[in-house]
């Protein structure tokens, strides 16, 4: 079954001969169904009319004989009351009526009680037929007192000619007759006589069971009370009534149709006897008061009907499946493109771009499918053929790109610390493009004790701001190498810039000269944001700076510059706009308050390290949202020279014991310094862990070296520094122990880096050469006065 | 540092006298190793134990696993406001029983 | 020659005598299941048991069972009770042996719709059989002062059917399942109950003269009888069959159905009012109410009692 089901579904020309066969079935049973009733109509009406015809022309024909009966007995009766006087004579009368009428088998005249007084009760001349003779008798005896016989008594009643109730005959011969009484009145209209005529049934009965209209027909007579006088089954005759044998039945119809008959209708019902169905067809026998009835099948009268219908069924059928299958041949002749095209776009579709499409010799539909396909065939080749050229474009492109911003990277210093040797100069940078290459920029370099620097943007990102860009890093270093102001490189810069501007692009710059000797910077500002000035004792405040104007825009701009004097031990973090128009996912801005905050509160000097909080602290605020512009920072920080200030240093050996000695050292450090016990204690904490770290880790088993200490005391804070020239060590790679494992769980190391970061406001490692150096800052109160 | 070790009430008291640092460490661990017995009570006496680093703390630690371990009991009691300090700030004081 | 005539002479003597002893039993009418009882106990061999020989002639359809009693042709008979009074109050040497009938089978039968009540008879024509009951109709006639114009059939209803008539005395077991079956359904039916005269009917009667002469074979003959009925009341379905054997054997046209409710009919009649069970006996105060009646309409001058309508 369910494969036929795919059949179904999958064959159009099935589907659609399916569909014209439903149709067509649909129609053909409607007008069927139409003609049918009409024909049964039509039929029924014909056999009714049939059977009904027949009925009539045998009831004709008993009428006929009933009347000529009557008729000579009525005659009779006159020749009777002519011959009153002669009683002998009567007995002629009697003779002369049976012989005239081969339908009456006897005839008498009977009078009432005592009308011959001669004759006594009786008297009643009879004359019969037997054996081929007319013979005469009295038929009134003791056993047989005629005057209270029906046919005596019931005319004698009703003052009428009276056809009496078929009986049977008293020679016992299984005779069924009737006796037309006909009433005879003397002169003064008294009732005298009663002459009858004597008919057998027999003639009847063949009359009736003749009416054969169709082949199972049977028929019946009844009298006046149903009681049968003609049936088929002779048991029935005269013993039971049509009433009677109807209700044995449970057939109310039937009741309502002897009603009908012994009522004197005609007309036609309806019954069932042993599963089949009858119609029976009825009239009656005026003269006599009784009915004749034939019951015809049901199925011999449609008999016609039903062997039409059969031959029309089965020629039906046979009709509708040739012609479904013919149907079916010629859709699926005609829709056989279809599934050539078909094919042929599987064909395509599995990658044989170039399948030829069959040939369509028609110039309908599928004509126009083809056509349809075949500009298909060639969009597709087409595209196909571009797409391979665009991307074999883009993927140059991505490979330029890539190519293009390690050339931009390497145009920017990346080395880290740039002047390790100088300890009063220290800067980093971090420039992150928002796509592969930028437009933001950097550069410093250190020429006659002067730090020169520019920081810079590009208007718009990707490939044009790169271009800029790079030209921009490249005049810079070539015209600071011998203009000396930063207002004068500034407006070089700009001149340069102007000229074939011709996609109008600009940049901003922050250009600045720091003298190192004295700490003066002079600067020139080009419509770039300004720098944050981190002071020595903590806080930040921004650089107030003139913005001038934008390179690029206007050759011939008069630049201000302008100078500050930076204090040791103070930053300045330069930004490009990218940093404080970071945004989230809500569009916020990162915002140049949140910088600032983050700045004021950097307790650190080290240019990485803030550096590193305040990228840091943008990836917080924007999460996961897409960069949207070029990130640079360029921080400096202008420490103390050497020798200046407060300088402790002491020298270590790799051995244990020595951190007795270094105990020892700050021990006299903090009393010196006036520090608080605690204090005191945590600085010892924290020394002892680096300093163990180094002692136990820094170098090989067994080899003795030595390293140094030195502890600067600037402002609030303590920095110390460890150098050494072990192996190189991280201590701020290991990550924190985490305190709130159970004790089971918890691993017996970690602590010591955990402790020194708890402690310390700032740890930073650095490897220059060959040396470790770790740097720590403890920010100590203020000294209250004197100790 | 110095080490006294008395016996007090059923229980073993290690007196902590001085420094408990990198150098010193190393003694302590080794004088409390014999002192681990099944169900034994240590108490560590801090009251003039002036300081301690994270070797110290490591010996602590160690001391009180290896108690656990047998089914002991380890208590650390009189420390001073910065070791108390040192140990608050390392989570030693939730782990430890501390009088 | 002498031993052979005397050897004649003593069968025939014998067969006489056989003969004299022979109870010739004529129902009232022609074979039926009026008279099943008496078919059973005939080919069930009860009368044979009993030790009497029963022979049972019909009588034609004009002529009484009475008059074949009083010829000699038959010496037991049924016959009604009010008959039965009747006639032995007038001389006729009969003896009622066995009561079947308890309650009256006969009705009106109304013809004409505006019929309501007994009374609504007034000078109409009723049908009525030419042997029994015409007499006791004729003492109800007077009873309601009715003036009834009876109107005499044989057999059929055809009287009633033509409509000759305007009421029809009739049998609950014979005409009234004629008329039903002729279409007149739902005809109004006067019971005798319903105007004061249900009295019993049939009766078994045996001439004096052989109930004096064999009175054991009388009682015999009249125990092998009931034994017949009460055979039937338990065997309706084999009684029936016998009824129709016996009609066949008279050649007497039987419709099966007919019979069927006719046994029924009888059966139920045997009852008292307010009975399941047949008494056989007879009722002294309906014997007494027949009395009156009769005596009433001078039709006797003195009642009757139980015990001399059983000949005792």
């Amino acid at each position: 079954m369910i494969r036929l089901d795919k059949i179904f579904t999958r064959s159009f020309p099935l589907r659609l001969s399916l569909v014209v066969l439903g149709l067509v079935s649909l129609l053909s049973a409607i007008t069927y169904a139409v003609n049918a009733r009409s024909a049964r109509k039509y039929v029924r009406h014909e056999s009714i009319e049939h059977a009904q015809s027949a009925l009539e022309n045998t009831i004709l024909r008993i009428d006929n004989v009933l009347q000529s009966v009557e008729v000579a007995i009525q005659n009779q009766s006159w020749m009777v009351k002519e011959n009153l006087k002669y009683p002998e004579r009567l007995y002629s009368i009697t003779e002369h009526i049976v012989q005239n009428n081969d339908f009456i088998a006897g005839s008498a005249i009977a009078f009432e009680p005592h009308y011959y007084k001669e004759h006594g009760l009786f008297f009643s001349p009879y004359s019969y037929r037997e054996g081929g003779e007319i013979k005469s008798k009295q038929l009134g005896t003791r056993d047989y007192h005629y005057h209270y016989m029906d046919w005596y008594q019931i005319p004698r009643l009703l003052n009428t000619p009276y056809w009496s109730e078929p009986y049977y005959d008293e020679g016992g011969a299984n005779i069924i007759m009737t006796t037309y009484s006909y009433p005879i009145y003397d002169q003064q209209g008294k009732f005298i006589a009663i002459i009858t005529a004597d008919l057998s049934l027999e003639w009847f009965a063949e009359q009736v069971n003749s009416i054969k209209p169709y082949p199972n027909a049977y028929n019946m007579m009844i009298g006046r009370g149903g009681t049968f006088l003609v049936h088929d089954r002779k048991e029935q005759i005269l013993n039971e009534t049509m009433f009677a044998s109807a209700r044995s039945n449970d057939d109310e119809g039937l009741v309502a149709v002897a009603h009908e008959m012994v009522g004197g209708q005609r007309g036609m019902g309806e019954f069932e006897r042993q599963g089949k169905h009858f119609y029976l067809f009825y009239a009656p026998v005026k003269a006599t008061g009784w009915s004749v009835a034939v019951a015809c099948l049901h199925s011999d009268i449609f008999a016609g009907v039903e062997s039409a219908r059969k031959y029309s069924y089965i020629l039906g059928i046979i009709g509708l499946m040739l012609m479904t299958f013919i149907c079916f041949l010629t859709i699926r002749r005609m829709t056989a493109p279809l599934t050539l095209i078909a094919d042929a776009a599987m064909d395509i579709a599995q990658g044989n771009l170039k399948t030829k499409l069959p040939e369509i010799s028609s110039h309908d539909e599928m004509r126009t499918l083809h056509d349809s396909f075949a500009d298909m065939q060639q969009s597709l080749l087409r595209y196909i053929d571009e797409l391979k050229t665009s991307t074999a474009n883009k993927e140059r492109i991505e490979s330029e790109l890539r190519i293009a911003r390690s050339i931009q990277m390497g145009m920017v210093p990346k080395i880290f610390p740039p002047f390790p040797e100088r300890e009063d100069i220290d800067l980093y940078a971090k420039l992150r493009p928002a796509r592969e290459v930028g437009g933001d920029l950097y550069d410093f370099f250190i020429e006659d004790e002067k730090l020169y620097f520019i920081i810079g943007d590009v208007s718009g990102k990707g490939v044009p701001a790169s271009l800029v860009m790079a030209v921009t890093c490249r005049l810079f270093r070539t015209i600071a190498s011998y203009i000396t102001t930063p207002e004068g490189i500034v407006a070089t810069l700009n001149e340069a810039l102007s000229e074939s501007n011709e996609s109008n692009m600009f940049c901003t710059a922050f250009v600045g000269i720091l003298d190192l000797k004295s700490g003066e910077l002079n600067y020139c500002n080009a419509g770039h944001n300004p720098p944050v000035v981190l002071l020595p004792k903590g806080g930040a405040t921004t650089l107030s700076v003139i913005p001038n104007l934008a390179l690029g825009i206007w050759n011939g701009f008069a630049y201000q510059g302008e100078t500050y004097q930076m204090q040791r031990g103070s930053m300045l973090f330069m930004y490009t706009d990218g940093v404080t128009e970071a945004e989230d996912v809500n569009k916020v801005l990162y915002g140049d308050q949140r910088l600032l905050e983050l700045l004021e509160k950097q307790p650190s000097r080290s240019p990485r390290i803030i550096t590193d909080h305040v990228l840091s602290d943008i990836a917080l605020h924007a999460k996961d949202a897409e960069q949207s512009d070029d990130i640079t920072i360029l921080c400096c920080s202008l420490d103390y020279l050497p020798d200046e200030q407060d300088c402790r240093k002491i020298v270590l050996h790799n051995r244990i014991e020595e951190i007795g000695r270094m105990a020892t050292f700050l021990e006299e450090m903090g009393e010196e310094l006036n520090l608080s016990p605690e204090v005191s204690f945590n600085i010892h904490l924290a020394l002892e862990e680096a300093v163990s770290n180094v002692i136990m880790y820094a170098y090989p088993q067994g080899e003795e070296h030595a390293f140094a200490l030195t502890v600067r005391h600037v402002d609030n804070r303590l920095i110390f520094k460890i150098i050494d020239t072990g192996k190189e060590f991280d201590p701020t790679r290991q990550p924190d122990a985490d305190v709130t494992l159970s004790l089971e769980e918890r691993p017996i190391g970690g602590l010591g880096i955990f402790l020194i970061r708890r402690i310390m406001q700032a740890v930073e490692y650095r490897r220059v050469g060959d040396k470790n150096i770790l740097t720590m800052v403890k920010v100590i109160e203020e000294e209250v006065t004197e100790n | 540092m110095d080490i006294t070790i008395l016996k007090e009430n059923g229980a073993t008291i290690v007196n902590i006298v001085g420094r408990l640092d990198t150098v010193t460490s190393p003694e302590l661990d080794q004088a409390v190793k014999p002192l681990i017995d099944l169900g034994a009570t240590i108490v560590f006496d801090c009251e003039q134990m002036d300081y301690v680093s994270s070797s110290g703390l490591r010996v602590v630690l160690s001391t009180h696993k290896q108690l656990a371990a047998v089914g002991g009991r380890f208590i650390v009691r009189n420390l001073n406001n910065e070791v108390r300090s040192v140990f608050d700030l390392t989570g030693f004081s939730r782990l430890l029983t501390i009088e | 020659m002498k031993l052979k005539q005397l050897l004649i002479a003593l069968m025939v003597f014998v067969g006489v005598g056989a003969q004299a002893q022979q109870i010739v039993f004529t129902p009232q009418w022609t074979a039926q299941s009026q008279f099943a009882g008496y078919y059973v106990a005939q080919e069930m061999g009860f009368y044979e048991e009993a030790g009497v020989d029963v022979v049972i002639e019909h009588t034609s359809t004009s002529d009484f069972a009475l008059n074949r009693l009083l010829r000699g042709q038959s010496n037991a008979i049924t016959m009604l009770l009010f008959d039965a009074i009747s006639h032995i109050s007038q001389g006729v040497e009969i003896v009622n042996v066995l009561q079947t009938s308890q309650r009256s089978g006969h009705v009106i039968v109304v013809r004409d719709d505006n019929i309501k009540k007994i009374e609504d008879l007034q000078g109409l024509r009723v049908g009525i059989w030419r042997s029994n009951f015409n007499q006791l109709a004729d003492l109800i006639n007077l009873d309601y002062g009715l003036n009834i114009e009876w109107i005499t059939f044989i057999q059929s209803i055809n009287l009633y059917i033509s409509g000759a008539i305007d009421a029809t005395l009739a049998m609950t077991y014979n005409e009234l399942y004629w008329i039903r079956s002729s279409g007149f359904e739902n005809k109004r039916v006067i019971s005798m109950d319903e105007i004061g005269h249900d009295y019993p009917d049939e009766g078994l009667y045996v001439s004096r003269e052989y109930c004096e002469k064999y009175p054991d074979k009388a009682r015999a003959f009249a125990e092998a009888s009931r034994r017949g009925w009460e055979w039937a009341r338990q065997n309706p379905e084999k009684t029936l069959e016998i009824v129709l054997k016996v009609m066949e054997r008279e050649h007497v046209p039987a419709s099966r159905r007919h019979q069927e409710w006719m046994l029924n009919e009888v059966l139920k009649l045997q009852c008292p009012q307010g009975a399941s069970e047949p008494s056989f006996a007879l009722d002294p105060e309906k014997v007494d109410a027949l009395n009156r009646l009769l005596v009433r309409y001078g039709r006797i001058n003195k009642g009757l009692s139980v015990e001399q309508l059983q000949g005792r």
